[in-house]
C-alpha cells in the first residue's frame, strides 16, 4: 500500500498514537530505566504440573483410541466390500440398470409423443401464418399492378396530345401565340379574377350592392 | 423515365429567331430519347434583376416552360447543351411530384374546440385519468398512517 520511500518522506510524527495499540515499535531500544531489569520467570507449582500432565495423558490417550477404532472399521469395512464383487451382486447390479433402462425408454416415448404432437401443431400454424402472408403479397402485388396498368392507360391516352418532332412546328407557333398566365386575384367575395393585368370590373348589380 | 418541369430564360430576340431556337432546345430533348409533354410560354417579361449570360446583360427574356420526360442520365447532358446556348439565359430542372388529392377538412377545423373530433378523444382520455391536481388522498383508507410523503 505504501512505499518506503513514502514513508520516509513524510513530514508528520512516525508515531501516532492510536486507540487500542499502546505499544512502542519494535525498533525503539530498551527504554534506559529497564535496561538491567531482569523479568520474572513464570514459575507453576509441582502439584499443578503433575495434574496437568495427568490430564494431558488422558486426552491423548482416548483420542487414539478412538481413532484407532474408526480406522479398524473402516479398513473392515473395505474388505467386506472387496469381497462383495460376487454373483449376487452382479446380478442385483444388472437389475437394477434394467429397470432404470425400461422406465428411461418409457419417458423417451412420452416425450417423443408430446413432441409429436406439439411439432405437427406447430407446421400447422407456420403453414397458415406461411399461406396468409403469401395470399396478402399476393393481393398487394395485384392492387400494385392494377395501379401501374392504370397508369400505363392514362399515359397512352395522354401520349396523343404529346409532341413529336412532326407537330412541333405547330406547337411553337401555339406557344408563342398564346401566352399563358397563372396569376389570378381574389376579392373578398370569393371571385377569382385571372392574369396578370386583368381589369376589373364587376356587372352592374355588384356595383349598386357594394354602394349600399 | 421521370417527368420534369424545364424552365427557361431565353433572350430577347425576334420570333423567327426565337421559334428557331425553341426548335433546337426541342431536338436536343428528343435526341436524348426524351418526351415533350407540352410548350408553355409565360410571355415576355422583365427579369427580377439584371443578369448577365453569354457576354450580354439581360433585363428582360422570354419565359417558357417545357414539360417533359427524359432519361435521368440525360438530364445532366441536357442541362451542358443548354448551358452552352447563347440564346438561353437562364435554364432549371424541376422534378415534377405527383399531385395529390386531399379532401379539405377546414370546416372541420374551423370549429369551436369542444366540438372538433380529436379534443373530444383527448377528454375521454382525460376523464379515465386522475389529475394530480386536484387528487386528495382519502383518510379512511384502512391505513393508520399517511402513505405519501407530505
Amino acid at each position: 500500500m505504501f512505499s518506503q520511500s513514502s514513508y520516509l518522506k513524510r513530514t508528520i510524527p512516525l508515531f501516532i498514537q492510536t486507540a487500542g495499540a499502546h505499544r512502542k515499535p519494535r525498533w525503539l531500544p530498551v527504554a534506559k530505566s529497564k535496561v538491567y531489569r531482569i523479568p520474572k520467570r513464570p514459575t507453576t507449582s509441582e502439584e499443578e504440573r503433575v495434574e496437568l500432565l495427568r490430564l494431558h495423558n488422558n486426552y491423548k490417550t482416548q483420542m487414539r483410541a478412538i481413532r484407532r477404532f474408526y480406522h479398524e472399521d473402516m479398513i473392515k469395512e473395505k474388505s467386506t466390500k472387496d469381497s462383495a464383487s460376487s454373483e449376487m451382486s452382479q446380478q442385483l447390479e444388472a437389475d437394477e440398470w434394467a429397470r432404470c433402462f425400461e422406465l428411461n425408454e418409457k419417458w423417451n416415448a412420452e416425450i417423443s409423443a408430446a413432441r409429436e404432437e406439439r411439432r405437427k401443431l406447430e407446421i400447422a400454424k407456420l403453414e397458415e401464418y406461411t399461406l396468409a402472408r403469401m395470399e396478402a403479397k399476393d393481393k398487394e402485388l395485384q392492387i400494385k399492378i392494377k395501379k401501374a396498368s392504370e397508369k400505363i392507360r392514362e399515359q397512352k391516352e395522354l401520349s396523343k396530345t404529346f409532341i413529336t418532332p412532326e407537330n412541333l412546328d405547330e406547337a411553337i407557333d401555339l406557344a408563342i401565340a398564346n401566352p399563358t398566365d397563372y396569376n389570378y386575384a381574389i376579392d373578398m367575395k370569393g371571385m377569382k379574377f385571372e392574369g396578370r393585368d386583368t381589369i376589373i370590373s364587376y356587372p352592374k348589380e355588384d356595383k349598386n350592392v357594394a354602394a349600399n | 423515365m421521370p417527368t420534369y418541369e424545364l424552365a427557361l430564360l431565353l433572350r430577347n430576340m425576334p420570333k423567327p429567331e426565337l421559334k428557331t431556337s425553341l426548335k433546337r432546345i426541342s431536338h436536343a430533348i428528343f435526341d436524348c430519347g426524351g418526351i415533350i409533354r407540352n410548350i408553355e410560354n409565360l410571355g415576355f417579361r422583365p427579369m427580377p434583376y439584371k443578369s448577365t449570360a453569354h457576354g450580354m446583360t439581360h433585363k428582360e427574356a422570354n419565359y417558357f416552360i417545357f414539360k417533359i420526360d427524359t432519361p435521368t442520365k440525360a438530364v445532366i447532358d441536357l442541362k451542358e447543351e443548354y448551358k452552352r446556348d447563347v440564346d438561353i439565359v437562364r435554364q432549371r430542372f424541376f422534378k415534377v411530384k405527383e399531385e395529390e388529392r386531399k379532401a379539405c377538412t377546414l370546416e372541420e377545423e374551423l370549429l369551436p374546440p369542444a366540438y372538433r373530433e380529436d379534443v373530444q378523444k383527448m377528454i375521454q382520455i382525460g376523464k379515465t385519468q386522475v389529475n394530480r391536481f386536484t387528487y386528495k388522498f382519502k383518510y379512511n383508507s384502512g391505513l393508520d398512517y399517511y402513505p405519501f410523503q407530505k
